[in-house]
């Protein structure tokens, strides 16, 4: 009986151990380029300055926002599709103006992949999205108003 | 049962890829309206996609993301048998990863 109860622990410890192994050595490659500063910042102007290091941004007319609405049917889950026409894209970072952290997403793109990406984000009010896209190594952007309604009706 | 579910539309030039993955994407911000305590964060900080072994897109995500994430991306020039490996990892270290030809995902 109490070999049995041994041989139960030992199996869970063995176990128990594997999966922490696998949880801290795995993703650690990963993490490391999250861009945690940028995330964690509480303005527009000083999460692009963090991702970006201040290299200027540029607007342009050829990035859109395919289907945005206007007004958002539920603010906990708002439909984003960005696409350009820009050449060369390398990376495509979305922000939402006013969330209490307005950075939501930054992609890293190969030459394999179009520059046409659809997501889905919290928006906290009635604010910009705003689209920054590097392409031959230079930021665009561009800006859509998206209007939240708390409770779910009106405008 | 994987967290990952993708569907992919094989074309003639170009790939269409759609994911949904099952993950409560907690901010961090929120309190049990009960006991008043803060609700830990728990989100997906990166999704890494590999064609044929070689990282095609990754993906950064913030709190901003919604509770149980999509994501869609076009492929170009892909073949059916192509594979596509979807991995995700979270800000506590959990992480799942699907992987398969374009064709059968």
């Amino acid at each position: 009986m109490t070999n049995m109860k041994r041989r139960v622990f030992l199996k869970g410890a063995l176990t128990a151990g594997g999966a922490v192994l696998a949880g801290t050595l795995v993703p650690r490659a990963v993490l490391a380029a999250w861009p945690a500063k940028a995330f964690d910042a509480k303005s527009l102007d000083a999460a692009e300055k963090d991702i970006f290091g201040g290299t200027p941004i540029a607007e342009s007319g050829k990035i859109h926002f395919p289907e945005l609405p206007t007004l958002a049917q539920d603010a906990r889950s708002v439909p984003i599709n960005i696409a350009t026409t820009l050449p060369n894209v390398t990376q495509i970072t979305l922000f939402v103006a006013k969330n209490p952290r307005p950075m939501a997403a930054t992609y890293h793109l190969s030459d394999r992949v179009e520059p046409k990406l659809s997501m889905r984000v919290k928006m906290a009010k009635t604010t910009d999205v705003v689209a920054v896209v590097k392409s031959d190594g230079k930021l665009y952007s561009a800006k859509r108003k998206v209007k939240v309604t708390i409770g779910g009706c009106g405008g | 049962m994987s967290t990952i579910l993708v569907k992919t539309n094989v074309g003639p030039e170009t790939t269409k890829v759609r994911m949904l993955i099952r993950h409560p994407m907690e901010t961090g911000l929120r309190k049990n309206k009960k006991t008043g305590k803060p609700i830990p964060a728990h989100f997906i900080k990166t999704v890494t996609c590999d064609l044929n072994g070689k990282t095609i897109l990754t993906a950064d995500w913030s709190i901003a993301i919604s509770k149980n994430p999509y994501m869609s991306f076009v492929i170009k020039g892909a073949k059916p048998s192509d594979v596509l490996k979807i991995s995700w990892v979270d800000n506590k270290g959990e992480h799942d990863t699907r992987q398969g030809k374009l064709s059968e995902l």
